[in-house]
């Protein structure tokens, strides 16, 4: 019988082609760029990214607006990129499109003439040819990967500085990451480790709390239409009042769309409710496993783009010791600083 | 200050806990009525019913409702039933409607 631990994936140690995903451009500006700087700057990986991909058009394909076949050409754009970059090992930041390559490879894999007849629409298209990629990595396996070699070079850990005591953690892995292919996951679909890693191996300590594997509201459908962003914020609401008894001094997700609707929907609900799901009215912070692990090797917070998240993370810093200037916070070089409004009820 | 408009509202969670909401009666209901793991919900049913033009009776809703625990709101709905029988002329399931109305109304708190 196969057991979650037997859910193991083998991560390339070196040469990965980097895809980026479209909305973490916006959202959390710093975050695929300290990921990056940790590959390639602090790991000394070789971490190809070429300026000419495109989103993988994820989002389109879930809400029904974007036809297979297109999809399948878009992606079959991207592997054709990186073959032509001459890599093997695709490394996708988003956990969408990581479900999107995983979910397209494996249908090539069954129906070998969608694969011929994606080669022909690609080569209509645009004149190019591509190969399968050998491993499918998100980009948080590749920290989990390399987590112990972070930690080696880490200034802060996850403990609070002044009692010593590990910060509790609560996780939520995206739910493509594991839940549709579960063997392309650490730890499969129950019982994900990729991030509980992370959080113990530098110090803290992760919650278990009851609607863990619950679904954050972004689910596309959930949103895009604003009448119906009732059925995101109450699915985010379950998380939250689930996880609000055991006091967690963050969030940590691997999904673009995780982190911001933990984010921006705890201020959505305080603004609706007039409640925080914290102790002290400023809610949870949530940081995405490039921020962790940029915070803990030190990067200033608003370098990593802290600033842009819509919980403050200043109670998570003064916890973690990390030092940080509260007047270069919205600080953006020679322009003018524009800060915020300041919300009603969510305390920043 | 809270009671911003969003255009959208966020829904209370509902937890149901079924060693708490009598799961034997549920249960005694399917086991008597086992037709009704039959259903698929497709709504059949509501849309031939005459009590549902005057009254809230569903009753692919009423399933839903069983197998949920939600027991005040089946023994609510299920007295609107007339017992005509026109839904299940036209459940592709064959679901046991009558029968199965009769036993949710006899549900007891």
């Amino acid at each position: 019988m196969q057991t979650w631990k037997d859910y193991q994936k083998q991560v390339p140690d070196n040469h990965f082609f980097y895809v980026r995903s479209c909305i973490r451009q916006s959202f959390f500006p710093g975050a695929e760029v300290a990921f990056l700087r940790i590959m390639q700057e602090y790991l000394k990986k070789d971490v190809f990214e070429d300026k000419r991909h495109t989103t993988c058009t994820g989002i389109g394909y879930h809400s029904d607006i974007i036809p297979l076949e297109t999809i399948m050409t878009v992606v079959a754009r991207q592997l054709a990129l990186m073959t032509e970059a001459g890599y093997k090992n695709l490394l996708v930041s988003c956990v969408t499109s990581f479900g999107i390559y995983l979910e397209i490879l494996d249908m090539w894999h069954h129906f070998p003439d969608k694969l011929a007849q994606t080669r022909e629409a690609l080569w209509r298209a645009t004149r190019r040819e591509f190969e399968v990629p050998q491993v499918v990595v998100h980009a948080s396996d590749a920290i989990y990967h390399f987590r112990d070699e972070l930690f080696n070079m880490a200034q802060y850990s996850l403990v609070n500085q002044e009692t010593g005591q590990p910060l509790n953690g609560v996780e939520h892995v995206g739910c493509h990451y594991a839940k549709i292919f579960p063997q392309k996951g650490f730890g499969g679909a129950e019982f994900p480790t990729v991030l509980t890693g992370i959080i113990e191996s530098w110090g803290g300590r992760v919650v278990d709390y009851p609607e863990r594997r619950h679904c954050c509201g972004f689910g596309f459908r959930h949103y895009l239409v604003q009448a119906n962003r009732g059925y995101s914020v109450s699915n985010s609401k379950v998380k939250f009042e689930s996880m609000a008894p055991y006091n967690p001094d963050f969030i940590l997700t691997n999904c673009p769309g995780c982190n911001m609707f933990l984010d921006r929907w705890q201020y959505t609900l305080s603004e609706i409710n007039g409640v925080t799901y914290d102790r002290d009215g400023r809610g949870i912070p949530v940081l995405t496993f490039e921020e962790a692990a940029g915070l803990v090797l030190g990067f200033d917070p608003w370098v990593l783009g802290l600033q842009m998240h819509q919980v403050g993370v200043e109670s998570l810093l003064d916890k973690m010791g990390v030092r940080y200037s509260a007047k270069t916070k919205y600080y953006l070089g020679n322009k003018n600083e524009v800060k915020p409004e300041k919300p009603s009820v969510l305390m920043v | 200050m809270a009671g911003t408009k969003f255009g959208f509202f966020d829904a209370n969670v509902r937890s149901i806990n079924l060693d708490v909401e009598t799961p034997e009666t549920i249960e005694g209901v399917l086991h008597r009525e086992p037709s009704l793991l039959k259903c698929i919900g497709c709504g059949n049913c509501a849309a031939m019913c005459t009590a549902g033009h005057f009254t809230d009776l569903r009753f692919y809703r009423l399933n839903l409702y069983l197998k949920r625990g939600l027991v005040n709101e089946i023994r609510k709905e299920a007295q609107n039933c007339m017992l005509c029988g026109k839904c299940q002329l036209t459940c592709p399931r064959g679901v046991n409607i009558r029968h199965a109305i009769l036993l949710m109304s006899s549900i007891r708190p």
